[in-house]
C-alpha cells in the first residue's frame, strides 16, 4: 500500500499553533477518542534525522502514553507517519504547543502540526503481524526454545518502528512470540520501563528471562513476573538494581519469583538448598590476611619443621584437636585416626566434667609438642572452603575445611586422605597477628571428597635453598650460617653437618640449642 | 604464661554443652525461635552465604527443607580475653550429620562464637559447612 496515494478525508480537522490556540483540540474530543480514526502527524525540523531518531525523541516524550507510528515517510526535512488510538499522547503534544525537544539540537526542536481524522481505518489498512512473526522466527533458537529480542527495534528486517518500551508494542510482540511456545526470553536493551506486557506470557512455560539493561526503576514491576515460573532471571543494568543491598535484592525478587535458583547469573539454590558458596569473607578488607596467613600457615605445617609456627601461637594460646570416624567411605578400611584419637577432646566422651583441661594445649609450647606429634602432611589447597567470620581491629576469625593427604610412612603403607575443619582466632598486636585460639577436627575422607583431592598440581614452591652437595657449596653455606647466627667456623659446621647442610634445619637446630643453652660462649664470634 | 583458670574452661564446657543441645533442638523442632540464639548483628555463614543479623537468620532458617542433626564430636575452649576486650568469649566445634527432609544424612561441622549478654548466651558468629554436595538423587 503507497501511503502517498492516500488522500486527506474532506473532514480532517487540522492541529496547528493557530487551531491550537482556538481550543480545537477540546471541540474534538470525539475524534481522539474514536479508534476507527488514523491522525497524520507532520513533523518539521526533521531534515539529518533518522526515522529511528525522530520516533523514539517523539515516544520518549509522550511515554508513558500510548503512540504507535506506522508508515513513516521522510521528504527532505519534513516526516510524517500514522497513528490512531493515541488521544492522550495527542492531548500531551498539544499542551506542549506542538514542540519535542531534539536532544541533539539545542534551539532547533521538532515542530509538530498533527491532521486528526486523516483517514479511517477502511481505507488505510496495516497488518504487522507477517513481518514480525517473519523477524520472530529468525530470533527463534527452536533447540533452547529461547527467543532473543535484544535491541528489537533496530532488527533491519522490520518495516515499521516497533519499539518493545512501548507497552503496546511489547504486548503484540509478546503475544505473537507465543507461537513458539518459548522457554527462555531474552529482552535486553530495548529500554523497557515497564513489564505489563509480560501479562501476554501468561500460561506460556517461560522459565528464563533476560531483562538486562532496560529501564526498569522499581521491583514492583516484577508484579506480572509472578504467574511465571521463573527459574532464571537477569536484571542487572536496570534502575533500580542501585536501590537496593545484596540481601534485599534477592529477597524481593524471591516474592515475585519464588522458584528462582539463579539471579544474574549467580546460583542461588541448588535442589531447594541456598547453593554452595567455596568462600565468604564477612568483610573484603580481610582478603589480604586470609590468603596471606592460610599460605603462611599450612606451608609451614606440612613442611618438615613445625617448629616454625611456634612464633606464629600466643604464648597463652589455645589448642585442641577432635576425630571422628566416617563409616561407608572409600577412605574407611584404611582410616587410621589413632593419633589424633589419642589427643581428642570430645567433649560428649567425657564422663564427667573434672578434666575438662585434658587434652586442651595450653601455651605455644604445648600446641607446638603436638603439633609435632600428629602425622606428617600435605594439604589440598583447592579443596579448601575459607569462612572469615568476625574481622576487626584486633580479632579475626578463620574457619577453613578441606583435605590433606598423609604420606606412606613405609612400603607396606597406603596414602591416606583426611578430611578437615580448623578454626583458628587471631589476634592483633602491634599489627601482627598470632594465633590465641584454635581447634581442629580431623575425620577419614568421605567419598565425594577423595575422588577431588589432589587433582590439581601444586605449584612449585621454590625451596629456601637446596642442600650443599659440593665443597664450595657447603664453604659459602658455612659463611652464610655464620651471618645469620654469629657462631664461629666451627659451630656453624656442626650446625649445618647435623642437618645435612640443610640451611633452614640447621637455623632450627641452632635456635633449639640457644635456647637450651648448649652453645658454649667461644661458640660464637668475638 | 598466664594459666586460665580451670573454672573458665569448666564454664566454656558446660555452656557448649547447654548451649549446642538448645541450638540444634530449635534448629530442628522450633525454627521460629532461632533469632533468639544470636545476637541482633549475629552472622551465619552457611555454605559460604553469609547472612546478618538475627531476624534474618531466622528466615533464612525457617526457607530451609526440616532438618534433624545428630552430634558426634563437640570441643569448646574460652577464648583469650584480649582479643575479645574481656566480654566473656567461648568458642565451640562441632561435627555431626543432618538429616534434610526425606534426605540420606550428610556429614557437617559447626563452629560457634558465643557470647554473655545478660544471663543469655548469644551467637555472635556461626559458621556451618557441609563436606557433601546437596544433590537431588541422595533422596532415601
Amino acid at each position: 500500500m503507497d501511503i502517498k496515494k492516500i488522500r486527506q478525508s474532506p473532514l480532517a480537522v487540522v492541529v496547528n499553533d493557530y487551531s491550537l490556540q482556538a481550543g480545537i483540540i477540546y471541540k474534538n474530543k470525539d475524534i481522539l477518542e474514536n479508534p476507527i480514526f488514523w491522525h497524520k502527524f507532520i513533523v518539521n525540523n526533521a531534515e539529518d534525522f533518522s526515522r529511528d531518531l525522530i520516533l523514539k525523541t517523539i515516544l520518549d516524550h509522550v511515554q508513558p502514553m500510548d503512540l504507535i507510528p506506522v508508515y513513516f515517510v521522510k521528504e527532505a526535512s519534513i516526516a510524517t507517519f500514522l497513528a490512531r488510538n493515541c488521544g492522550p499522547a495527542i492531548e500531551k503534544l498539544c499542551r506542549d504547543n506542538l514542540i519535542v525537544d531534539n536532544p541533539y539540537v539545542k534551539n532547533q526542536p521538532f515542530k509538530l502540526n498533527i491532521i486528526l481524522r486523516f483517514a479511517t481505518t477502511n481505507e488505510v489498512k496495516i497488518d504487522v503481524s507477517k513481518n514480525i512473526s517473519k523477524v520472530l522466527r529468525k530470533r527463534t533458537n527452536t533447540t533452547t526454545a529461547t527467543i532473543n529480542l535484544e535491541n528489537f527495534y533496530q532488527d533491519p528486517d522490520l518495516t515499521e518502528f516497533c519499539v518493545l518500551s512501548q507497552p503496546k508494542l511489547m504486548s503484540y510482540v509478546l503475544h505473537l512470540s507465543r507461537l513458539t511456545k518459548p522457554k527462555a526470553l531474552v529482552l535486553s536493551n530495548n529500554e523497557i520501563r515497564s513489564l505489563v506486557p509480560i501479562e501476554a506470557l501468561w500460561g506460556v512455560n517461560i522459565t528464563s528471562l533476560d531483562l538486562r539493561n532496560n529501564l526498569i526503576m522499581s521491583l514492583t514491576e516484577l508484579e506480572p513476573l509472578t504467574q511465571l515460573k521463573i527459574t532464571e532471571l537477569w536484571l542487572e543494568g536496570n534502575p533500580l538494581c542501585d536501590n537496593y543491598d545484596e540481601h534485599t535484592y534477592i529477597q524481593r525478587i524471591k516474592e515475585y519469583c519464588p522458584k528462582i535458583e539463579k539471579l544474574d547469573g549467580i546460583l542461588l539454590k541448588q535442589n531447594g538448598f541456598p547453593s554452595f558458596r567455596r568462600n565468604f569473607l564477612c568483610n573484603s578488607t580481610g582478603h589480604d590476611l586470609v590468603d596471606q596467613f592460610l599460605e603462611y600457615y599450612f606451608t609451614s605445617y606440612d613442611s618438615n619443621n613445625r617448629a616454625m609456627l611456634k612464633s606464629l601461637y600466643h604464648k597463652s594460646a589455645l589448642f585442641s584437636v577432635t576425630a571422628e570416624y566416617q563409616p561407608m567411605q572409600l577412605s574407611s578400611p584404611n582410616a587410621q585416626l589413632k593419633r589424633y584419637k589419642t589427643y581428642s577432646r570430645n567433649l560428649l566422651s567425657l564422663a564427667d566434667f573434672s578434666r575438662t583441661d585434658l587434652n586442651l594445649q595450653q601455651g605455644h609450647k604445648a600446641v607446638i609438642d603436638l603439633l609435632n606429634l600428629l602425622p606428617s602432611t600435605e594439604h589440598d589447597p583447592y579443596s579448601f572452603t575459607v569462612d572469615l567470620i568476625h574481622h576487626s581491629d584486633i580479632c579475626a576469625i578463620i574457619v577453613v575445611t578441606g583435605v590433606f593427604r598423609e604420606l606412606p610412612e613405609t612400603i607396606l603403607d597406603v596414602e591416606r586422605v583426611v578430611g578437615f575443619n580448623r578454626c583458628f582466632v587471631l589476634e592483633s598486636i602491634n599489627g601482627e597477628y598470632c594465633i590465641i585460639n584454635e581447634q581442629l577436627h580431623v575425620f577419614n575422607a568421605l567419598t565425594s571428597q577423595q575422588v577431588k583431592a589432589f587433582k590439581h598440581d601444586r605449584p612449585i614452591r621454590p625451596q629456601m635453598l637446596p642442600p650443599a652437595q659440593t665443597t664450595k657449596q657447603k664453604a659459602q653455606m658455612i659463611t652464610a650460617m655464620k651471618l645469620i647466627t654469629n657462631l664461629t667456623t666451627e659451630w656453624a659446621k656442626k650446625c649445618l653437618e647435623e642437618c645435612h647442610y640443610d640451611l633452614k634445619n640447621a637455623i632450627a637446630l641452632f635456635v633449639d640449642l640457644y635456647k637450651v643453652d648448649k652453645i658454649p660462649a667461644d661458640g660464637f664470634q668475638s | 604464661m598466664t594459666q586460665i583458670v580451670k573454672s573458665k574452661i569448666d564454664q566454656a564446657c558446660r555452656v557448649a554443652e547447654e548451649f549446642t543441645k538448645l541450638y540444634y533442638e530449635t534448629s530442628d523442632k522450633r525454627r521460629h525461635l532461632m533469632s533468639k540464639l544470636y545476637m541482633d548483628t549475629g552472622l551465619l555463614a552457611w555454605n559460604g552465604n553469609g547472612i546478618n543479623g538475627n531476624e534474618r537468620i531466622q528466615k533464612f532458617f525457617i526457607d530451609l527443607p526440616t532438618s534433624d542433626h545428630i552430634i558426634t564430636t563437640l570441643d569448646a575452649q574460652p577464648v583469650l580475653d584480649s582479643a575479645v576486650n574481656g566480654q566473656l568469649t567461648f568458642m565451640i566445634q562441632v561435627s555431626g550429620t543432618v538429616r534434610y527432609q526425606d534426605r540420606i544424612p550428610k556429614s557437617f561441622q559447626q563452629n560457634f562464637i558465643i557470647t554473655a549478654q545478660g544471663d543469655k548466651w548469644k551467637i555472635v558468629s556461626d559458621c556451618f559447612r557441609l563436606q557433601e554436595p546437596l544433590t537431588n538423587n541422595d533422596k532415601s
